[in-house]
């Protein structure tokens, strides 16, 4: 019992009314999926590890939409921007610095590029109070623009130290994540990779539960559902925003990075219009209010498309356009909330539960 | 360059912003949804235009064909999917990118990465070193002849005033017997006719493409971000500052950088106002007559 | 707070240097302490204030004075419209003030004047000391100005507790939270539908837990527009009893109602708005046998 109470003690900051998922029964089974997935490089292999690891360095883009969008209500096409923007300056930095410096230090400075960036443009749009149509418009404007900028940038005088930005074929040769320097340095890439992304998700998807179900976290969903009303309760919605959009920035950032060095590569298709669309998707379809929902909605859309288009299929785009549309109008709080709400109703009927009730506080 | 080759470019610029939005800006202006399609539509009118020029229509004909493919298109959309969407702002807005994704997709599925181009009619101007064609000069007065029929359209007309009346009092509306679900219908139509007509106008011109679309969203979101909720106004007035800005930056720096300044200008514009230029007219119209 | 006028009432400063202390030392959800940079900028405004064009409503307001909420000129157009002509207006301490009018006196618009919702065209609003005309609605909530809104402006899909837990965590620590939460929800009689939708609450449990939202984040002033309209008799009345008990334990208000019953049962002084103006003030007996209010009720506009 003793046991029990002290595992109970360790789930309360990440439980809450904003999360699904409440409960002995969800963390058991949130640890057994948990060792399966650690386990996944030792039973599947390095290259299947490497392939796996593209969906769940995705799955934080994911999560930095759900944040923003489903938690905070501002619907951000430009997540890309952030992503791209950490993607490109890592390849900058690791590729300038190579030679004198670990690569691994290039990581928490690209993620602080996107951070700032996303910290200049949501100063202006929510400091300038900006609709929310508008912030969806100008968050996709940017990612556009900086796809012209990107694919215009082959000439040579488009040089950022030692790299070339290398215009529409963007940046080959990225180096992978590396720890140390020279004969002692490890280097992340394989089976080593997919643990490190495999650790970054799940840091993140943890640290964002307990963050939702705390103070900050009512303090967005009250944003989300009435930003008058809440600013009647004493709250500044515009720093709330801000600050939920800069984190947002920083977690797409943090994708990127991981990114551009799981292909060793980075092009100007990662501003494109398809790829800033991909996200709501993923977000869209699994539940926008649900981080579970976006992780589970990244890997299984991410592992469908892998497969049409490894059978050459041009269908691809066409399939997740209509699940998409057909999840809007038909699911449009999402699969994964909905398949919680259906497990939970059979779970009454039957009286099987013995958890503690779901949404009830503390 | 000089003043001649200015104004020119200019001219090009304004007819660009104002078509490229004209679409977009009728249904956010008149039903606050923004179609995240709209340069899928522009896309489809393009495919319309060209396709029938290529079956042998007169290009005037094809034009119109173009139009009333994305006009019936439109419509098709607007009763069996958007119409479902009014109260929920975000979902309308994903579920027309949907829509844009399967239709740039479906496009490249049924004619390939491209087809057979119509050319650019009408020859070209000179005038010394300069040369210009003078279709595109052309467009100029269409785009004005466009603004100046939706103005007719909105104020001189019962189905403007309709319309009017939906917009700022659906229920009142309802009320006095205006059937408001028709008067969404017939934006919706309207606005997908417009981008169908940019789609046609341009497929001359342009590389008809099934991703073409996104050549005209940065400068038609633009447009509606800096130009506000008013259509004729906002559309307008954007359009003569972008087309500016755009002419001036172009010229001195290159092509890309006028989209650099135009993205630019609408940071500081809702930085600075929060409804557009169409806001900071009202401003400044309410202030004369406070006083 | 401002040390200044100490001298005049002890008392009055006391309690607010008290609160004030309380607020600041409590962890904000967004992580700052804006009572230490407010307290800076209002040093600031006071003393330009006071050394410049000697404004006599600050001197007025602020700890050491009886008067909590003072408005200087207080003017609003809309358009061409005035919704608030030139009103000087002003509540003491621990008052409770009802404001009455015809429709389209300018009641709510005075409101949300006061709360930031709207911006004055002209004229000035003092509180406590300190100058808010340009203060956006969560600083003036910040400095103990609350709201309840006319319809009842809850947090539909957010539980009783959820929405009540977004008020108390402004004023405590998480390790006293659920139980401050639970206190507060027992104080309007809500404790027992606390895992309700707001939503699905009746429209008098709304009305409640909204001005027990207000009430939880420890103000000085609250501001009600219209608490009673749609209410049964006996929801009425548990209003009544609400807003009596607050205003026992100190809290001023300010409160616009249509029913003069609730507004006798309740009130000790009361203005009269009518054009935007400020037509009569005195106390509720005074108002109720004045023949010119009867005739601008009844005879309309």
């Amino acid at each position: 019992m003793g046991l029990a109470d002290a595992l109970d003690r360790l789930r309360r900051p990440f439980e809450g009314p904003n999360t699904l998922g409440n409960g002995r029964a969800f963390w058991v089974g949130f640890l057994v999926v948990l060792v399966g997935l650690v386990g996944y490089p030792i039973g599947f292999g390095s290259y299947a590890a490497s392939s796996a690891a593209l969906y769940l360095l995705y799955a934080i883009l994911a999560l930095s939409l759900t944040v923003i969008w489903g938690y905070t209500g501002i619907l951000s096409f430009g997540q890309v921007a952030f992503f791209g923007v950490a993607g490109y300056s890592f390849a900058l930095l690791s590729m300038n610095l190579e030679s004198a410096l670990t690569t691994m230090l290039a990581l928490p400075v690209a993620v602080g590029i996107a951070a700032l960036a996303a910290l200049v443009l949501g100063y202006f749009m929510f400091y300038g109070e900006v609709r929310d149509v508008y912030v969806t418009i100008l968050t996709l404007v940017v990612a556009l623009v900086l796809n012209t900028f990107m694919a215009q940038t082959a000439g040579s005088e488009w040089t950022v130290g030692s790299v070339a930005l290398g215009g529409f074929n963007g940046i080959p040769a990225i180096p992978s994540l590396t720890f140390g320097v020279g004969e002692t340095a490890i280097t992340l890439d394989g089976a080593a990779f997919y643990w490190f992304t495999l650790a970054a998700l799940v840091a993140s998807y943890l640290g964002l539960r307990a963050l939702v179900n705390g103070r900050f976290g009512y303090a967005m969903v009250a944003t989300r559902e009435d930003e008058d009303r809440t600013e009647m309760l004493g709250y500044d919605v515009r720093r709330v925003k801000l600050l939920v959009f800069v984190l947002g920035g920083a977690l797409a950032g943090l994708s990127g990075v991981l990114y551009a060095t799981w292909g060793n590569y980075i092009s100007p298709s990662v501003f494109g219009i398809t790829f800033a669309s991909i996200p709501v998707v993923w977000v869209a379809v699994g539940g926008r209010r649900s981080l579970l929902g976006a992780v589970v909605a990244t890997v299984v859309i991410e592992w469908f498309r892998q497969q049409l288009s490894a059978t050459g299929s041009q269908y691809a785009l066409i399939v997740v356009g209509v699940v998409l549309l057909a999840s809007i109008l038909f699911v449009p709080e999402g699969v994964v909330p909905r398949l919680d709400a259906a497990i939970r109703g059979a779970r009454d009927r039957f009286g099987a539960s013995n958890d503690a009730p779901e949404g009830t506080p503390e | 360059m000089n003043a001649l080759n200015l104004l020119f470019q200019f001219a090009d610029n304004f007819a660009f912003v104002v078509l490229a939005a004209v679409g977009l800006a009728v249904i956010f202006g008149m039903m606050g949804v923004i179609n995240l399609g709209h340069g899928e539509f522009i896309m489809i009118g393009a495919y319309g235009t060209t396709l029938s020029a290529n079956a042998g229509a007169p290009l005037p004909v094809a034009m119109a064909i173009g139009v009333l493919v994305t006009a019936v298109m439109g419509l098709i959309l607007e009763r069996t999917i958007i119409h479902r969407l009014y109260d929920r702002l975000f979902d309308s807005m994903v579920a027309t990118w949907a829509l844009g994704l399967i239709l740039t997709q479906g496009m490249r599925i049924l004619f390939g990465n491209s087809i057979p181009q119509v050319s650019t009619p009408l020859g070209n101007i000179a005038y010394g070193e300069f040369s210009y064609s003078t279709y595109r000069v052309l467009l100029l007065p269409v785009a004005l002849l466009v603004l100046g029929g939706l103005y007719v359209l909105f104020t001189r007309t019962e189905f403007g005033i309709r319309a009017r009346a939906t917009i700022q009092d659906p229920d009142t509306a309802r009320a006095l017997g205006v059937d408001t679900d028709r008067m969404y219908t017939a934006t919706f139509v309207i606005g997908s006719a417009l981008a169908g007509l940019t789609g046609a106008l341009y497929a001359p011109t342009l590389t008809v493409v099934p991703g073409m679309g996104s050549s005209f969203l940065v400068e038609a979101f633009v447009a509606v971000v800096v130009g506000g909720p008013s259509v004729l106004l906002g559309t307008t007035l954007s359009g003569g500052l972008l087309g500016t800005i755009d002419a001036v930056f172009t010229n001195l720096f290159g092509t890309f950088y006028g989209q650099i300044a135009m993205l630019l200008t609408a940071i500081v514009v809702i930085r600075v106002l929060s409804d557009g230029l169409t806001g900071l007219v009202e401003t400044v119209r309410n202030r004369v007559e406070g006083e | 707070m401002t040390a200044t006028d100490t001298d005049i009432d002890t008392e009055t400063t006391e309690v607010s240097t008290a609160e004030t202390t309380d607020a600041s030392e409590t962890a904000r959800p967004d992580g700052g302490t804006p009572d230490a940079a407010d307290s800076g900028t209002t040093d600031a405004t006071r003393a330009t204030d006071t050394s410049g064009r000697q404004s006599p409503a600050v001197a007025a307001t602020g700890p050491g004075t009886d008067t909590l909420l003072q408005t200087d000129g207080l003017t609003k157009r809309f358009g061409g419209f005035t919704a608030i002509d030139d009103v000087d207006f002003s509540v003491e301490t621990g008052e409770l003030r009802c404001l009455i009018g015809p429709n389209g006196a300018g009641k709510s618009t005075l409101l949300k004047l006061i709360t930031g919702r709207h911006d004055a065209t002209s004229g000035a609003i003092y509180y406590d000391g300190t100058d808010i005309t340009t203060r956006r609605p969560n600083e003036r909530v910040d400095l103990g100005i609350g709201m309840k809104f006319q319809v009842p402006s809850v947090f539909d899909e957010l539980t009783a507790y959820e929405n009540m837990r977004l008020s108390v965590q402004r004023t405590h620590a998480d390790a006293h939270l659920d139980e401050a939460i639970l206190d507060a929800l027992e104080r309007i009689d809500l404790a027992a539908r606390a895992t309700t939708p707001a939503g699905e609450l009746s429209h008098g449990q709304q009305g409640r837990l909204e001005i027990g939202m207000a009430a939880a984040l420890e103000p000085d002033l609250l501001l009600l527009d219209e608490p009673v309209a749609g209410l049964s008799v006996e929801e009425r009345n548990e209003v009544a009893d609400l807003v009596t008990e607050l205003n026992d334990d100190g809290i001023a208000f300010i409160v616009i109602e249509h029913d003069i019953d609730f507004v006798a049962e309740i009130a000790h002084e009361v203005t009269v708005l009518h054009g935007g103006e400020v037509f009569r003030e005195g106390s509720i007996e005074a108002i109720r046998d004045d023949d010119d209010v009867r005739r601008i009720y009844l005879g309309g506009e």
